[in-house]
């Protein structure tokens, strides 16, 4: 049973692993943690990369803050290997994104006023 | 066995960081996802890429894991969490019940709690007369305006000429009878001092005054030598009588023989301080073991209860140190009282006191690590099984 804060601003600033997770479960789709690591490296051309261990803390984590819905698998699970869970983004796992997005685009624009960076370069 | 299958078992061991719990869990999965990553970067990067794999997930498998457990120590996991959100009492893990009980519990073990709380007190009282005194040695102070100008006070009996012990009774005459650090006498000036005493360790500089003809006030001299300064004390006497047949030198010894004469009382004074103030902590340490030990030995079937019902571990552990802190409470009130009492005057100084208790509070907590220990290996299910 999961238990879901009411206010995304409660979970601000979010944990790096967990803001990767975030991004990289698309909407409504099951993933498991193995497709998630791969996920966050494909969606990163292979810069950002997340570990067994950080993977699976967060993923209980998030878990337990209602980010995430966590399901079991089938027995006989196609992709093989142990029986696995299952994760899908919760709406509420959205919203939390959505806020520490807003907080990192908040920061960008002090660092593109400073010109430390040019808008929507690196 | 391949280097990949060597890789991922001593994986499996690395997970050993992590809580019970979330191993059984997610272990499976992360040693599945572990071996499968191992295999594509092999495939794809080579053995050096897949090796720096293995050592950066095993670093990070350890990182995690000790996190995980940081998170389930301090909330008990899932579940307290959840608990700890919806406040109350249960955000601070401790609550009046605890306090009560506490309190209940000093009641019921009568002889252990006065056991406990004298040792505790007289700890306290050891403890703050040892600041004291090492205060008095280390920084002694004269309580009038400016009294740190003074880097040395010393008393001296005028006819035997031998030093006295400063004493609470001196700084209150002096405070009554000397307004004004000038009062003391013309200082005549400061020289840096040879390092005597070990009151002043050979770097504070000392204030010389002037001696009027009706005082009798010894006054040190010291001389260097090139070679070997016993055999040169006859002949200083000699000299010092050739100067002036009235001046007659006293007490001639070498340097090392001073300071150790100086050192060697008071290196054994506070080797015996540190004893007393050891044994007085063993000793109060040991008497809230027993206590909370005994304690834990006869709730054991309600502890049982409680965590069969949900009671997170942060909760049982807050039960536990919720009563160590009011025995020591109770002990650390009892002692202060007592030394503050008028006319016994043992405690000078809110500070002596305050670190004092701070330190028998930090000592009473530590005793209670074993007992708190049992109360988490209690096994709910065969808890409720005694009688």
């Amino acid at each position: 049973m999961t238990r879901k804060a009411k206010d995304p601003a409660t979970l601000i600033p979010l944990k790096q692993s967990i803001y990767r997770v975030l991004l990289a479960l698309p909407d409504g789709e099951l993933l498991h943690g193995y497709a998630i690591m791969q996920a966050v490296s494909a969606m990163t051309d292979g810069r950002e990369t997340i570990l067994p261990g950080t993977l699976y803390a967060a993923l209980a984590r998030m878990a337990d803050e209602g980010l995430v819905d966590e399901r079991e698998g089938p027995d006989d699970d196609p992709s093989g290997g142990p029986k696995r869970r299952y994760y899908r983004r919760t709406s509420f796992g959205r919203a939390v994104a959505r806020a520490e997005s807003e907080r990192l685009r908040a920061l960008l624009d002090i660092a593109v006023a400073q010109k430390i960076v040019r808008e929507g370069k690196g | 066995m391949s280097l990949r299958r060597a890789a991922t078992r001593i994986y499996a061991v690395v997970l050993r960081a992590f809580p019970r719990r979330h191993r059984e869990q997610y272990a499976p999965e992360m040693i599945d996802t572990f071996d499968r990553e191992l295999a594509g970067q092999r495939r794809e990067h080579g053995n050096w890429r897949a090796l720096r794999f293995v050592l950066a997930a095993g670093l990070d498998a350890v990182s995690a894991g000790l996190g995980e457990r940081l998170r389930h120590w301090r909330f008990g996991g899932a579940q307290a969490t959840g608990e700890r959100r919806r406040g109350g009492m249960m955000r601070t893990g401790m609550s009046w019940l605890d306090v009560k009980l506490g309190l209940r519990m000093l009641v019921r073990y009568k002889g252990l709690t006065l056991a406990g709380g004298l040792a505790l007190a007289g700890a306290i009282g050891i403890g703050a007369a040892w600041y004291d005194v090492v205060g008095d040695q280390l920084h002694p102070r004269l309580p009038l305006p400016e009294g740190h100008r003074l880097v040395e006070v010393e008393m001296r009996n005028a006819s035997s000429s031998k030093g006295e012990w400063r004493v609470l009774h001196d700084f209150l005459n002096w405070r009554r009878d000397v307004r004004a650090i000038e009062e003391l006498g013309a200082i005549v000036g400061m020289v840096r001092d040879i390092g005597m005493t070990p009151t002043n360790f050979g770097e504070a500089p000392y204030v010389y005054r002037a001696v009027s003809a009706a005082t009798s006030s010894p006054l040190v001299m010291g001389v260097r030598t090139a070679g070997d300064p016993e055999a040169l004390a006859a002949r200083v006497r000699v000299i010092a009588t050739g100067i002036d047949p009235g001046l007659r030198l006293d007490d001639v010894q070498s340097l090392d023989a001073l300071v150790w004469s100086e050192d060697a009382p008071m290196l054994a004074s506070s080797g015996a301080f540190v004893a007393v103030v050891v044994l007085g902590l063993c000793m109060s340490a040991a008497g809230i073991f027993s206590l909370m030990s005994v304690s834990v030995a006869r709730r054991t079937r309600e502890i049982g209860l409680r965590a069969a019902l949900g009671a997170s571990r942060g909760r049982l552990l807050a039960g536990i140190f919720s009563r160590a802190i009011v025995l020591v409470g109770s002990g650390i009130a009892a002692g202060n009282v007592v030394l503050n009492l008028p006319g016994l005057g043992l405690a000078d100084g809110a500070t002596a006191l305050l670190r004092t208790s701070a330190v028998m509070l930090t000592v009473g907590l530590l005793a209670c690590v074993g007992p708190a220990r049992r109360v988490l290996r209690i096994d709910p299910t065969e808890a409720l099984k005694a009688t």
